[in-house]
């Protein structure tokens, strides 16, 4: 009686975890069995994937790469931090609006409303998201053809160039366009989740709004930004289809050298391709251990300010 | 308990089932064609081929596929891909783990990847001269159908269609076009930024400057030879003189090229280019039909000629099921399944079978098919035909030209 009765509080116990198990086999097969077959095709053939580490054009496809993923995360970021400022401001206009008597009805906030407005671009697929900037931003595009009809410019051609060109900007456009929101959509319930007992505080000891949000929020959504700016940086150093589309033939970014030479190069050279998609998930992987360990050592000192 | 096993087991078994139990293979080497077909009946064929063509893709499903069916009792599953050689590498490691049913039965190829196919032994074998259409309809001994880029197809591919270079070009902006390179050069030089081509290893881009490499070269003939990589370099070395030379003139000041020919085609729908290329005679028309060119578009050819190729269907070493394949390909090469075909409206892809074999009841079908007026006619277009050289080449010119000219 005893005994079963234990075995049923140990499957109760582990019902979560026997719950998980197959979409964490799932997962893990499926990426893990492509990332060892990977690291094995890089060893088998270590000479030639080390000449890979001698060509000047992979340094300059991998300077590219950083380049452009640590540019549009940190707009992003910064573009995020800004964003939120305002509909944090937005919040505390209705608040003062509706003061204390409609404080728990279920008004309409109009900063969550905005906030998702912010969010809708994840809706739209990276490679749509390209090919509307090239659309909107080309010499041929909309802006272009508007500042030609209204004389700003005096032919299509002498609209700025601003996708595929060599520094990447039309590249960092789309990317800051389509993860601008999806910082928007991690940070903002981070900041609406402290207790407004904080804000209430803070006005106690004569603290403006303005500093309020960026001494108090701002912290308080720290290790928040580190980690979206992390799933950021580490999808925009890997994308492909943006950079494809919306880069210059020279220099390319190095996942766009590594499709080319998996699909186009010879069958001997598909494990170069391999090695260079190799490079990027182990800077993928120390970054993310960075930016863990970041948060984690952030939190203790958040931790330990708290107490002392 | 036992749910959480069940729901485990099913997940485990639908990750799995991508492995499919094998069709029923018989033995294609030895049986009487009617035996095939009598064997590929209630059979699915998966065909796997580039799909980035609507009018392609409409051919196989609204004709072929209900044609097929009615037929021979088949199914016909096209499965789309974009770059051939991803199914190359699919097939590749299926080599090595020696996986017996693959899902390919037939694969659309030609060129280089005709050479890593046969190269790699990743072909079923030399099963053209089974086909009853292959053996009537098609002219066997032509240079064009037994030598792919160059290299002997050994009756392991079977032409199923043939496309020239044509370069487009919008009359309005241009009266008299170009009839070779050093023209088209004036022409850049005279309207500087009006005129790019598509980087390669864009197919067509490629194509593109391959005939910069032929018509620099006077000796043009010897890039037809077994080369050296060393002299192959030596014979690209006016080419490569002649891109520098037309870079600074082109779109962009060739900083960029446009990354495929869909984008070209797109820079010059916009009137940014005013010139665009294809390898395929009737894309302009088609594209005039659809409304994505303008009207004033018509096409032309270089005096010295421009590159032609014939394009072919293989069968996989492992395909499940070879009969059906077979049937289907024999199918694919009969005289209205061809003609079909050729109609600008449909897909206009040039015939794989010869004319000279047709009945004149045939014959009298055929000159029926109006191509469109931005079209060359085939005499023009037969007259300016230019052989394309070694698959082998094609890569090395390719990266040639990235270390020459795109740095």
């Amino acid at each position: 009686m005893k005994a079963s009765q234990n075995n049923l509080r140990r499957s109760k116990l582990s019902k979560p975890y026997r719950l998980l198990l197959p979409s964490l086999i799932t997962l893990y097969t499926l990426i893990g069995i492509g990332v060892v077959s990977a690291i094995l095709e890089t060893l088998k053939h270590l000479n030639t994937s080390m000449q890979l580490f001698s060509s000047s054009d992979f340094y300059l496809s991998l300077g590219l790469s950083l380049r452009l993923a640590f540019t549009a995360t940190l707009m992003a970021v910064g573009l995020a931090i800004g964003l939120l400022y305002l509909l944090f401001l937005l919040t505390l206009t209705q608040q003062q609006k509706g003061r204390t008597p409609t404080k728990n009805t279920s008004t309409i906030d109009p900063s969550r409303i905005f906030s998702r407005l912010f969010q809708t671009p994840m809706l739209i697929p990276y490679i749509v998201s390209g090919y509307l900037v090239f659309l909107t931003f080309g010499q041929s595009g909309l802006l272009s053809r508007l500042s030609f009809a209204l004389g700003f410019t005096d032919s299509i051609t002498a609209f700025p160039i601003l996708v595929n060109d060599p520094s990447g900007i039309g590249i960092i456009l789309a990317f800051v366009w389509k993860t601008t929101p999806f910082m928007i959509l991690m940070l903002y319930p981070v900041m609406t989740s402290l207790d407004s007992k904080f804000l209430d505080m803070s006005r106690v000891f004569g603290m403006k709004p303005t500093r309020y949000y960026w001494s108090v929020l701002l912290p308080h959504m720290a290790s928040t930004i580190a980690f979206s700016g992390f799933i950021v940086f580490a999808y925009t150093l890997t994308s492909f289809e943006v950079p494809y589309m919306l880069g210059a033939t020279y220099p390319k970014t190095l996942s766009v050298s590594a499709y080319q030479l998996y699909t186009g190069g010879s069958i001997d050279e598909r494990h170069m391709a391999l090695t260079m998609s190799m490079v990027l998930f182990f800077i993928s992987l120390g970054l993310g251990y960075l930016a863990f360990k970041h948060a984690q050592s952030y939190q203790k000192h958040l931790q330990g300010g708290r107490n002392s | 308990m036992k749910r959480i096993v069940l729901v485990t087991t099913l997940i485990l078994t639908l990750i799995l089932s991508g492995c499919s139990a094998p069709q029923e293979t018989s033995n294609w080497t030895d049986s009487s064609w009617s035996d095939l077909v009598e064997n590929s009946k209630g059979t699915t064929v998966n065909i796997h081929m580039w799909g980035g063509s609507d009018l392609v893709n409409n051919y196989m499903d609204q004709f072929l596929a209900p044609r097929l069916l009615e037929e021979y009792e088949i199914t016909l599953n096209r499965v789309p891909i974009t770059d051939a050689r991803d199914m190359l590498n699919k097939l590749v490691t299926e080599k090595e783990v020696d996986k017996k049913d693959g899902s390919i039965d037939i694969m659309w190829i030609n060129g280089e990847n005709f050479s890593i196919s046969k190269e790699n032994e990743l072909l079923l074998g030399s099963y053209a001269s089974k086909l009853p259409n292959y053996n009537e309809l098609v002219d066997t001994t032509a240079l064009d159908v037994i030598y792919d880029f160059g290299l002997a197809t050994d009756d392991m591919e079977v032409p199923w269609g043939k496309s020239q270079f044509v370069f487009v070009y919008d009359s309005e902006y241009i009266d008299t076009p170009p009839t070779s390179m050093n023209e088209l050069l004036e022409f850049t030089k005279n309207n500087p930024g009006k005129f790019t081509y598509p980087a390669p290893p864009d197919f067509t881009g490629s194509a593109f400057v391959r005939h910069a490499f032929i018509e620099s070269q006077p000796n043009s003939d010897q890039f037809l030879e077994s080369l050296e990589n060393a002299e192959l370099t030596e014979l690209a070395a006016p080419g490569i003189e002649f891109l520098s030379q037309i870079e600074p003139y082109l779109w962009r000041k060739g900083t960029t090229y446009p990354e495929n020919s869909g984008k070209l085609d797109q820079l010059y729908s916009a009137g940014e280019v005013w010139m665009t290329m294809s390898y395929n005679p009737v894309h302009a028309q088609s594209m005039i039909d659809s409304g994505q060119f303008p009207e004033t578009s018509k096409t032309f050819v270089l005096d010295a000629g421009t590159l032609s190729n014939t394009h072919y269907l293989a069968v996989p070493f492992n395909a499940s099921n070879a009969p059906g394949a077979l049937v289907t390909i024999n199918e694919m090469i009969s005289f209205e399944a061809q003609v079909e075909k050729f109609k600008p409206t449909v897909w206009g892809d040039g015939l794989a079978i010869s004319v000279a074999k047709l009945s004149d009841a045939q014959k009298e079908v055929l000159n029926t098919v109006d191509r469109g007026t931005s079209t060359l006619s085939p005499e023009v277009l037969d007259s300016h035909k230019r052989p394309e050289m070694s698959a082998s080449y094609v890569e090395v010119l390719e990266d040639l030209w990235y270390e020459s000219i795109a740095k």
